[in-house]
């Protein structure tokens, strides 16, 4: 089954790696290269089924990009998962406090970044059964 | 007009500093402005007397110059590296001695606080105001000096307030602060500039190693490869320019040429063309000048300093139109790079050459192309390293940018390798 994945990520080659990791697993992709871009995605109606955030990003940042999407209605819910290069206690935290569902540390092995996105795509599946 | 002491108060109670304690902050390095006091005619006859604090503070008696005024103002001032962990309060003695013979004599490698320093007179009649720089680590001095009439101090230590270069740190914890933010903006920038590219290395390696990748697919890895390594390499290169002039200043600054500034310009523009992708419809012109002008330096620092503001005025202005103008004008020589783009807001001005500093809108629509935020922080470093200064010029227009690279004008032939920056006039 074919799942939507948004991509924000300010890092060109990174959008494309993550991109041809989600592809060759049968996803279909939507990239942003800044915050403001993925939320303007959200707001015409793109619901993606899980959004792979980045931290660092010029303008807005990650944490204020997912506090927007908390208060997105129709997407408050989505899995977010945290692309960071940051090990901050306190961004984790913060994560943690929005609801993130796991942060995957760069670099990444690609299997491992398409093994954690399919579990997290899994546990909404079966929370939907 | 001459300067004395009680003009140079004037000065700075007119900016708006009560006293003459205050740093202005270049870069990495803060300089120290501290009060002006009268100089003795003779070292061995000067004598200590506590100020209100307790502090012995050294008196001097004026010294009668040509015209029957009184002496010179000791406008002294210390140039620390962001190190620095300690403020100077106002009214200190300063360290004494210095390390560049060929000015004061021969140099001390230790420089307790609370000795004095001092200038011999005859240097005294040819510049009025030093800085002079130390840094804690290495006990390196440099020296800057400034012409002395109040209106040129006034209007130099204006640009410097407009420019962002000088603020006034009220206390011990606001220049803390700022060197724990310093430190912050570095383990982001590292974090991202070399963290992401190495990622993208990671990855797409990893994936070729596994196996199962056409050549078809294979093919834009390899470019993917190339392209983050090498802004992994730019990275690295930048950070160490950047440390290696904080903590080395004077290692490379030993061999001096002339470098005549509107040629290498035209050498830098070049070089742009054939190593970063142009916007399409960019109209850049580099005006000749009819003779050549020359400074003294070292001229591939020169050239990075003038790469790093020209290639971000070709990649980030938005411009449609850049002029490069180099010329002459009263002693000095100047290059402009005026572009017609976007400008920058007055309210970051004074962030622009701060290291790390990077404009958030700068990058919109431009994927992929985000720097180290340490270009313009290099430049000016290497420019204020040549005796120069380098400056973003207000615009009248609601939009475009000039920034305006300025050094002392020097004679062609000249034999002196020296630092001494010789007017032509």
């Amino acid at each position: 089954m074919t799942k939507n994945v948004l991509v924000i990520e300010d890092e060109v080659h990174l959008q494309k790696l993550i991109s041809f990791i989600l592809e060759k697993e049968g996803h279909k992709v939507t990239a942003a290269s800044n915050g403001s871009d993925g939320l303007k995605l959200l707001a015409g109606g793109y619901v993606p089924d899980i959004v792979l955030l980045d931290i660092l990003m010029p303008g807005m940042d990650g944490l204020t990009v997912l506090k927007n999407i908390r208060a997105d209605q129709v997407n408050k819910n989505v899995p977010v998962i945290l692309l960071t290069a940051l090990a901050q206690e306190n961004v984790v935290l913060q994560g943690i406090k929005l609801g993130v569902k796991e942060y995957i540390r760069k670099p990444f092995l690609p299997k491992e970044l398409a093994a954690r996105v399919a579990k997290h795509l899994g546990l909404q599946m079966k929370e939907s059964a | 007009m001459a300067l004395d002491q009680e003009s140079f108060s004037a000065v700075g109670t007119a900016l708006g500093y009560q006293s003459l304690a205050c740093y202005l902050v270049s870069g990495n390095s803060a300089t120290v402005v501290l009060s002006t006091k009268e100089r003795k005619t003779s070292r061995k006859s000067a004598t200590k007397q506590p100020n209100n604090s307790g502090r012995r503070k050294s008196t001097t008696t004026a010294k009668t110059g040509q015209n029957g005024s009184k002496g010179w103002p000791e406008v002294v001032g210390l140039n620390f590296n962001h190190y620095i962990t300690e403020l100077i309060p106002s009214g200190s003695v300063l360290p004494i001695g210095w390390v560049d013979s060929r000015y004061f004599g021969p140099a001390k490698t230790s420089w307790p606080k609370g000795s004095q320093i001092y200038f011999p007179e005859q240097e005294l009649q040819h510049a009025k105001i030093f800085f002079v720089g130390i840094s804690p680590k290495k006990r390196s001095f440099t020296k800057m000096a400034l012409d002395g009439s109040m209106d040129a101090v006034s209007r130099r230590v204006s640009q410097w307030i407009d420019s962002g270069t000088l603020r006034h740190f009220v206390n011990e914890d606001a220049f803390h602060e700022h060197l724990r933010q310093l430190n912050l903006d570095l383990q982001l920038l590292l974090d991202h500039e070399m963290r992401n590219p190495l990622t993208v290395v990671h990855g797409y390696a990893n994936m070729l190693i596994e196996g199962g990748i056409s050549h078809r697919e294979a093919m834009p890895m390899y470019d993917a490869l190339c392209d983050a390594t090498l802004r992994a390499l730019k990275a690295i290169d930048k950070l160490s320019l950047t440390m290696s002039t904080e903590f080395d200043r004077n290692s490379h600054m030993t061999e001096t040429l002339p470098v005549d500034i509107g040629s290498l310009a035209t050498r830098v523009y070049t070089d742009i063309i054939a190593e970063l992708k142009i916007p399409e419809g960019l109209d850049v012109k580099v005006v000749s000048s009819t003779d050549r002008i020359y400074v003294r330096g070292i001229k591939h620092l020169l050239h990075r300093a003038i790469y790093e503001v020209m290639s971000n005025a070709v990649l980030h202005s938005w411009a449609k139109h850049i002029v490069i103008k180099p010329g002459a004008t009263e002693g000095h020589a100047f290059l402009d790079i005026i572009d017609d783009g976007k400008g920058i807001p007055p309210a970051s001005h004074h962030l622009v050459f701060q290291r790390f500093y990077q404009d958030p809108f700068s990058q919109k629509e431009k994927i992929g192309t985000r720097g180290l935020g340490l270009g313009l922080y290099l430049s000016r470093h290497i420019i204020e390293e040549h005796g120069g200064q380098l400056l973003l010029v207000p615009h009248d227009a609601t939009h475009g940018t000039t920034f305006r690279f300025i050094w002392p004008l020097a004679i062609a032939d000249s034999e002196d390798s020296s630092l001494t920056f010789k007017r032509t006039a």
